[in-house]
C-alpha cells in the first residue's frame, strides 16, 4: 500500500533540481533513507549537497532509518543560513 | 511569538505585535520589566573582500515558525525572561534593510543581553530560513555546515 506524497525542496536544492517539490509514492514502511536514494535517482545533482541535508516529515526533523509512516508532506532540508 | 513577514520589518512593528509572553506594555507586566534589548539584523554590504548587492531569503514558513517558538519558550526559561519575540524578513532584500528583529524583556539587563544573544545563537543553528548572497557577478545560497539540522533530542 503507497500514497502519493510530496517531497519540498528549498534554497540550493531547489536550484539543483530545478524545481520547488516532487511527488512520488511511498509506503508508509519505506524509510527515509530509501526516499533519499529515490531523489537521488532523480536528481543526481543533489549529490552536491544531500549529505549535509536534514530530512523532515510533517514538520518534524527525522532521522534516516525512521519509517515515513502516514506522514503527508516530507522536506529535504539543507543547512540553514537565516538570520 | 513569531512572525515571518514579506514586508519590510521593524523593531516598533515587531513591539506592535504582542502576543504571550507578558509584554512590559501588558497591563499584567508593567513594572516587572526593567531592560528590553532590541537587535536587529541588517543587510550588509561588505563580508571580507565579497560585496553584497541584495540577499534573497527562503524558508520552509510551517517549520519556521514552529523553531522560532520553541526557541522563544527556550529562552524564556532558561534566562527567565518575560519576553521573546522574533521577526524575520523574507523575500529580497537590499544592503541596509532589517533581516531580522529579536527583543527580549526581563526584569535586570543582564539576562536580557545574555537572552538576546543566546536566541540569536540558536536561531541561527535551528530555524529553516536560507539566504542567497547576491553579489555583482554571481548569486550563492549559504548553507554553512553549522547550519545542519538534526532531530530533536
Amino acid at each position: 500500500m503507497s500514497d502519493s506524497r510530496e517531497i519540498l525542496f528549498f534554497a540550493r536544492v531547489a536550484e539543483l533540481a530545478g524545481c520547488r517539490s516532487v511527488t512520488g509514492s511511498f509506503g508508509a514502511n519505506q524509510s527515509v533513507a530509501e526516499l533519499k536514494t529515490w531523489v537521488l535517482s532523480r536528481y543526481p545533482k543533489l549529490n552536491e549537497i544531500i549529505e549535509s541535508c536534514a530530512w523532515a516529515v510533517d514538520n518534524e526533523v527525522v532521522p534516516l532509518g525512521q519509517p515515513i509512516g502516514t506522514g503527508s508532506q516530507i522536506a529535504l532540508l539543507p543547512p540553514v543560513s537565516g538570520g | 511569538m513569531a512572525k515571518l513577514s514579506r514586508d519590510p520589518i521593524s523593531p516598533e512593528m515587531a513591539l506592535g505585535l504582542g502576543g504571550p509572553g507578558a509584554s512590559a506594555s501588558e497591563a499584567e507586566g508593567l513594572g516587572e520589566c526593567g531592560a528590553r534589548v532590541v537587535f536587529e539584523g541588517v543587510v550588509r554590504r561588505k563580508t571580507g573582500d565579497l560585496e553584497t548587492v541584495a540577499l534573497e531569503y527562503d524558508c520552509h514558513e510551517p517549520m519556521a515558525l514552529i523553531a522560532m517558538e520553541r526557541i522563544e519558550q527556550e529562552a524564556i526559561v532558561r534566562f527567565r525572561l518575560k519576553k521573546a519575540l522574533v521577526v524575520h524578513r523574507l523575500g529580497r532584500l537590499e544592503v541596509g534593510e532589517t533581516s531580522i528583529v529579536s527583543i527580549v524583556e526581563s526584569a535586570h539587563r543582564a539576562e536580557a543581553f545574555a537572552g538576546c544573544a543566546w536566541l540569536m545563537d540558536e536561531f541561527k543553528k535551528r530555524v529553516p530560513i536560507w539566504k542567497k548572497d547576491i553579489g555583482p557577478q554571481s548569486e550563492t545560497w549559504q548553507h554553512p555546515t553549522q547550519g545542519i539540522l538534526k532531530p530533536r533530542p
